[in-house]
């Protein structure tokens, strides 16, 4: 398998200097890999999925992501409030050259593959915890990304909920070839992952 | 409310600049329109003056421009600015067989002949501010002139003036030999800057001009034009401040949106698109509303007789586009600078943003 995500001695220090997020972290991850990131908090994980998303710069270090397309899950999905669900799923494609019509109909897509083209134009406040972040993962779905990184996908949601969620991933991971890394406090998550990645204090362990 | 207090703020800059500067150009193009459609290609005033009002020029030096041979025909005039009731009327002087008297049409009694004493034409708008008709007695310094006609040109100036013999006008003003100025008509009006030159090499202390380069240089004409010019910067000033803090403050209250928009994938450049777009349409809308408030006052005041009937019509085409360009370059400044800084958040300070 090629590399997708090529790490070296990643620092990230925050503009005050008191808060040393990451000290030299080296890490691999290829394609197709489905990884799981465990760690108690204040431990660097979403400091390190930030950066691998491109969400945040290094202090110094050297970090390659070989992906056209990165989509991103939050634990709080993050969907815009005054759109609908069809309209959020739309956002990222504003980036491509498809136009609205198609636009629409691949977000209407997409709500259907995670199950939810029952509420397509209700507005993410009219939309349960599961409903919401369905839509959150159709949107990071939107430009057919080669990486996605979910961060605490399942920290808000019910146990059943979690199950469907998790199910999605292992099907976008097996059945759709995506490379996933996901952060996670519960074991019965990352264990569904190819590799667990351990964090402690801004370093791997 | 902000967004609308914003907008009125930039409706009035956009409508202040286009009623003024509508102003300063149809204040040059009636003055331009008066000698070209009376087929006068230059004027000729004392040199150093500011305007004709101020100048003082002997008139047989009339003979020697009559005299060249491109020139058709020498109109000397006298002219002066009186207060009837705080309110300025121009008097001119004019010959008795001044061809510019069949540009007028009488609305009553008659043009003055050789034989009448202390004769006044009144323009029609004179004639409505000063509430008088034909065979009324005027004042004009001190003596008193009968109105013995009361006309309309299609001269604004004109129709705000009242029209006296140049030489009773000339003893009133104790100014007897003497003109403000001369307009010539020329045989071909494509001599006009030669001839100006030569006249200008014929006689010192003379300035002789060609019409439009006179409208241009006339010190109203270029105080008016200043007005509406620093009127303009003030504006356009006033207006991208403004512009520039309510976009800053939506970039504030919409941190967590930029952020999460970078974070699904949106480059720096469509959010700068995106918040000078939102302030483009602002600053147009309201910029339109300003512009046609800007038409409807301009209308409203040219049909008003304290504005004296100097403004006449509508306002120009290009100066509403001018209008509209000023909007646009207000939304565009205004809500670049916000753009930037709004493009350069990062994305996880931006989401996690209270």
């Amino acid at each position: 398998m090629n590399e997708l995500i090529k790490i070296e001695n990643l620092h990230k220090t925050y503009p005050d200097g008191h808060v040393h997020a990451l000290f030299g972290i080296d890490l691999t991850i290829k394609q197709n890999e489905y990884i799981a990131i465990m760690g108690p908090s204040g431990s660097g994980k979403s400091t390190l999925l930030n950066m691998i998303g491109g969400l945040d710069v290094p202090t110094s270090g050297s970090l390659s992501v070989h992906a056209d397309n990165i989509g991103i899950v939050f634990q709080s999905f993050y969907l815009l409030p005054t759109l609908t669900a069809v309209e959020n799923v739309q956002m990222p494609m504003f980036e491509t050259s498809l136009n609205a019509k198609s636009r629409e109909e691949k977000a209407l897509e997409l709500l259907s593959y995670v199950e939810m083209s029952h509420r397509p134009h209700h507005l993410p406040s009219y939309l349960s915890v599961g409903e919401k972040q369905r839509v959150a993962i159709a949107r990071a779905l939107a430009n057919d990304p080669e990486l996605i990184l979910a961060d605490e996908p399942t920290g808000n949601l019910d146990s059943h909920t979690a199950q469907e969620v998790l199910t999605l991933f292992d099907t976008l991971h097996k059945d759709n070839g995506k490379t996933l890394i996901v952060i996670t406090h519960d074991m019965s998550v990352a264990k569904r992952a190819d590799r667990i990645i351990h964090m402690l204090d801004g370093k791997l362990v | 409310m902000r967004t609308i207090l914003t907008g009125i703020g930039i409706a009035v800059a956009v409508g202040t600049t286009v009623a003024l500067v509508g102003v300063a150009s149809e204040f040059e193009r009636q003055a331009l329109d008066t000698f070209k459609k009376r087929g006068e290609d230059i004027v000729i005033i004392a040199a150093d003056v500011p305007n004709q009002l101020s100048s003082e020029l002997d008139e047989t030096i009339a003979q020697k421009i009559g005299a060249l041979p491109e020139v058709a025909l020498v109109s000397p005039g006298l002219i002066d600015a009186i207060a009837f009731h705080f309110h300025y009327v121009l008097v001119q002087g004019w010959a008795v067989n001044n061809p510019a008297f069949n540009d007028f049409t009488m609305e009553s009694g008659r043009l003055f002949t050789k034989d009448d004493t202390y004769p006044a034409l009144l323009g029609a708008t004179v004639a409505k501010q000063l509430e008088k008709k034909v065979g009324d007695p005027i004042r004009i310094k001190g003596k008193q002139f009968t109105v013995v006609g009361i006309y309309k040109s299609f001269s604004v100036y004109d129709n705000d003036s009242i029209i006296v013999k140049i030489e009773e006008l000339q003893k009133l003003m104790s100014r007897e030999g003497s003109v403000t100025g001369f307009s010539v008509v020329l045989k071909d009006a494509a001599d006009a800057q030669s001839v100006s030159e030569k006249i200008n090499n014929l006689h010192a202390g003379i300035i002789a001009l060609p019409t439009e380069e006179y409208i241009a240089q006339s010190s109203h004409i270029r105080m008016i034009r200043a007005m509406a010019y620093l009127t303009t910067i003030i504006a356009l000033f006033i207006g991208t401040i403004n512009m520039a803090n309510t976009m800053a403050m939506s970039v504030v209250e919409r941190t967590r949106e930029i952020g999460i928009l970078r974070a699904i994938g949106w480059k720096k450049w469509r959010i700068v698109k995106m918040i000078v777009f939102e302030s483009l349409i602002l600053s147009i809308v309201f910029g339109a509303i300003g512009t046609a408030c800007a038409a409807i006052a301009y209308r409203f005041f040219s049909k008003i007789p304290q504005v004296g009937g100097f403004i006449e019509g509508t306002i120009p085409a290009n100066i509403l586009g001018l209008g509209m360009l000023l909007a646009a370059i207000v939304g565009l400044i205004g809500g670049l600078f916000p753009a930037i800084r709004a493009s350069r958040l990062i994305p996880t300070e931006a989401i996690y943003h209270e």
